[in-house]
């Protein structure tokens, strides 16, 4: 027969360690993920901006780095606690005692045996003269019991509970970054953003090393003018040889030496109706087809691609586009102007850019003290075909200030200095009679409304402003009544009940 | 079953099991039926308590304590209670006894002078009367004419009450109700009981009870297995389960469920929770146990806290009975986790 008292106690050291590992296996995979993502953070930002168009600034990433390993150094710390409190817990006589009795079904006589001899050999002579019954029952009960097999260490579900919460953990966690990132843009996150996706595009329109080489050197660029630990004059010093760098692959660099690249590099930024302009000039006629098929603004520098030349010009365009990009930076960082980006926005939306799109032709976007920004000629600005309508009834045109007429804002300077917009489909407007669905008219720089003529009166017959008021069709007549009418003797007096009386005066 | 010589406490422990199981045997030669009556009355007889027996006329109340006094080789005393019943009737009395041409006062005991004594009909006697029972009950003493005098062990009460022509009775107080530890309803006997009943009973052969102990050493052999009860263990996990219980109905407390708060005045008094322990110790002994489980302190809520409620008026004119709020309390009740 066992000694039951090194029985429970075999048992004791057991559920002591099976509960302390756990809540170990529960804790520490969290704690070591959060550890993991704390210092991975500078990493995979990078890649998670490039893919995902959010970044931390550098100092955020700092903090935010610095209080998960804080937290992960807590939580480790929390479930080292835990697992020490849960092993002490599950040694608990009592509570063993109380399992036990559960386990193997034994009425609360390990229970009170547990209580029993948790007094000690102090309550050894206040003991029940019964108590050798019961420890021999406890004996009897406990001769079968295996510790090992009753607290079993199932490590199948511990890990599938681990990795639940671990994996609900990631999700907050990288739901809570993006948030974050997404709420706390950088300085110069724009300009950045654009740059990279400037990069972007060289990247897929070359196929040239060197040119790879520029757009890789040119989202390092943009990566550093996201550093807040860089100050404003070496990121200066850094993107002013960049443009160097990029004037020098592009021979001529000037607009006017390169009227396609221009018209590409407006195009992309500027609306189809102003690319188109800019197209007539050159004398490329295939402008107007494009114009014909729709029009669609959004798509200005796509279908400026297509309309282009070739894959020369369009890199050239692009190259152009990045520099102009720099230049204004460039501009940005010597004033110090730097502007925070209003609101959150990925790669791809164009919105900020997309605010310029009815500007007139991207000549106020066009930095003029900039290398290769001179103004576009007049004969540019100026109606070219007398009928340029941009958008028809079937997306063919839409009056657009700038397009056909001369800005007459655009010799007043522009506060936008040397950004190119980028063309987006612009609202399209209906036509007097048309209908269709709601249009958003949301940030738009200002909205064309076309009053309808006078309607015409049909079959010859005459319009009268306002109308006849109506009349009653039941005559009436608003007479007193005759004297006699009234029954009631004017000395009889009514007495007021009391209650009323408050209530009349 | 003469005095047993110096045994071990396993022996002991099954001592009593068997003692209460001959016991038991014993009355079910005469009582057909209502085993569980029998052994609720024998577990008080065990624990030292009292016990009020309900049941309509006929239906062998007395003869079952009879019958225990019988089996047990204890005396037996029966007072039939009536209005007219003095306290002198049953505590006793002075009496002028002339001897050797002096005459002096004796003390002539009255019938609570047994080990086991029968009050029929309690509730006819006057509450005066009924006092008189109660000092013996609890103090386990009488007191006349200044003189107290100790009731030989055991001491046992078995009351019975007639739940029906209650015009002209003296309903037991609540504080007499409280020291009874059990109360026990005898059911009317099953068809097949019945007819058990008929065929003992009309025949020639009559069922004769055969005492287990022998009657000089009974009371001795009785008072050592009471003591054996007090001995059972209990942990303290339970007896804050037994708490529970009790403050559960106890209507204002805070654990109190709402049926309690709605329908009871007041709920049992610490005796209560005494009388769950003592119960519950007598059915661990008789399952083999030396410690208390939940399913022995369950088992005796029903009767033992039975009678310690006090309905209000709601209650009764909803007709709730304490039955119904206690299966209430056995439902809600959650056993406490350590």
């Amino acid at each position: 027969m066992p000694n039951p008292i090194e029985v429970i106690n075999l048992a004791r050291q057991r559920a002591g360690k099976v509960a302390a590992l756990n809540v170990t296996v529960l804790g520490s995979p969290v704690c070591l993920l959060t550890a993991f993502v704390a210092l991975e953070l500078g990493q995979r930002s990078g890649q998670v901006w490039r893919r995902m168009g959010i970044a931390l600034s550098s100092t955020a990433a700092s903090r935010i780095r610095i209080s998960l390993l804080a937290l992960a150094g807590a939580g480790l710390m929390v479930t080292a606690w835990s697992s020490w409190r849960a092993y002490r817990q599950a040694r608990d006589l009592k509570r063993l005692a109380a399992r036990l009795d559960g386990e193997i079904n034994a009425h609360q006589e390990i229970l009170t045996f547990g209580e029993v001899i948790a007094g000690g050999t102090e309550a050894a002579s206040t003991r029940s003269p019964l108590f050798p019954v019961l420890w021999q029952r406890v004996s009897e009960y406990l001769s079968s019991f295996d510790p090992a097999a009753c607290f079993r260490i199932n490590m199948p579900r511990l890990l599938a509970r681990s990795a639940l919460l671990t994996v609900t953990w990631l999700v907050l966690l990288f739901g809570s970054l993006i948030l974050f990132s997404s709420s706390q843009r950088p300085p110069y996150y724009n300009e950045a953003r654009r740059l990279a996706e400037l990069a972007n595009e060289i990247d897929k329109t070359t196929s040239s090393a060197q040119t790879q080489a520029l757009a890789r050197r040119l989202r390092a660029g943009a990566r550093a003018l996201l550093n807040p630990n860089t100050s404003d004059k070496e990121k200066l010093i850094q993107l002013t040889a960049l443009r160097r760098e990029l004037e020098q692959a592009e021979p001529g660099g000037t607009h006017a030496e390169k009227p396609q690249a221009k018209a590409a590099a407006r195009a992309g930024g500027a609306s189809a109706g102003q690319g188109s302009a800019n197209q007539r000039g050159t004398g490329a006629g295939k402008q107007n087809q494009g114009q014909g098929e729709g029009g669609k603004g959004g798509e200005g520098r796509g279908l400026g691609k297509q309309r282009s030349a070739g894959a020369a010009t369009e890199e050239q365009g692009l190259l152009e586009q990045a520099r102009n990009e720099l230049s204004k930076v460039e501009k940005q960082l010597e004033t110090g102007t730097a502007r925070q980006p209003k609101s959150a926005t990925k790669i791809g939306d164009n919105n900020p850019q997309g605010q310029q799109r009815q500007t007139s032709g991207g000549q106020a976007n066009v930095n003029p003290l900039r290398p290769g920004n001179q103004p576009v000629p007049a004969p540019e600005n100026k109606e070219g075909t007398g009928s340029r309508r941009q958008q028809t009834a079937r997306g063919e045109a839409t009056p657009k200030a700038g397009a056909g007429t001369k800005n007459p804002g655009a010799g007043h300077g522009d506060t936008r200095l040397g950004e190119t917009p980028a063309s987006r489909a612009y609202a399209r407007f209906y036509k007097p009679g048309e209908h269709g669905p709601a249009l958003g008219i949301k940030d738009a720089r200002y909205v064309t409304v076309s009053i309808p003529p006078a309607a015409e009166p049909a079959a010859g017959g005459k319009i009268i402003a306002g109308g006849a008021p109506s009349k009653a069709a039941t005559p009436y007549a608003n007479l007193p009544l005759p004297t006699g009418a009234v029954p009631a003797n004017p000395q009889e007096q009514q007495l007021v009940p009391p209650r009323y009386r408050d209530l009349l005066r | 079953m003469g005095v047993a010589p110096r045994m071990t406490p396993a022996e002991r422990a099954a001592e009593f099991r068997e003692v209460f199981k001959r016991a038991q045997a014993e009355v079910g030669k005469v009582i057909v039926g209502n085993q569980a009556t029998i052994r609720r009355v024998l577990s008080a007889l065990f624990c030292g308590g009292h016990v009020l027996i309900e049941g309509v006329p006929g239906l062998g109340k007395t003869l079952m304590v009879k019958t225990v006094s019988d089996a047990l080789g204890l005396s037996f005393k029966r007072i039939q209670f009536t209005p007219d019943l003095m306290p002198s009737d049953i505590v006793g009395t002075q009496v002028l006894v002339e001897e050797d041409g002096r005459r002096e006062f004796q003390f002539k005991p009255g019938p609570i002078f047994a080990h086991i004594v029968l009050g029929d009909e309690i509730n006819r006697a006057t509450p005066k009367t009924q006092s008189a029972v109660l000092e013996a009950m609890e103090e386990r003493q009488v007191t006349v004419f200044g003189n107290t005098y100790l009731l030989k062990p055991p001491f046992f009460v078995l009351a019975t009450q007639n739940p029906i022509e209650l015009e002209g009775t003296y309903p037991l107080p609540e504080a007499q109700m409280d020291r009874f530890i059990f109360k026990v309803v005898i059911a009317p006997p099953k068809p097949e009981e019945l007819r058990e009943i008929l065929s003992r009973t009309t025949g020639v052969a009559l069922s004769q009870v055969k005492a287990i102990f022998d009657p000089p050493h009974a009371p001795a052999q009785v008072e050592r297995l009471k003591s054996l009860v007090r001995e059972v263990m209990i942990a303290e996990p339970l007896e804050r389960y037994v708490i529970a219980i009790v403050t559960s109905c106890t209507p204002g407390s805070a654990a109190a469920i709402p049926e309690a708060t709605q329908y009871l005045r007041f709920g049992p008094s610490p005796r209560g929770a005494q009388a769950l322990i003592l119960g519950a110790k007598v059915n661990a002994l008789l399952d083999g146990r030396v410690t208390v489980s939940y399913e022995d302190v369950e088992d005796v809520i029903v009767p033992a806290l039975r009678h310690r409620l006090l309905l209000n008026f709601q209650a009764e004119a909803e007709g709730v009975s304490a039955e119904t709020i206690l299966d209430q309390i056995v439902k809600r009740l959650r056993r406490p986790r350590l």
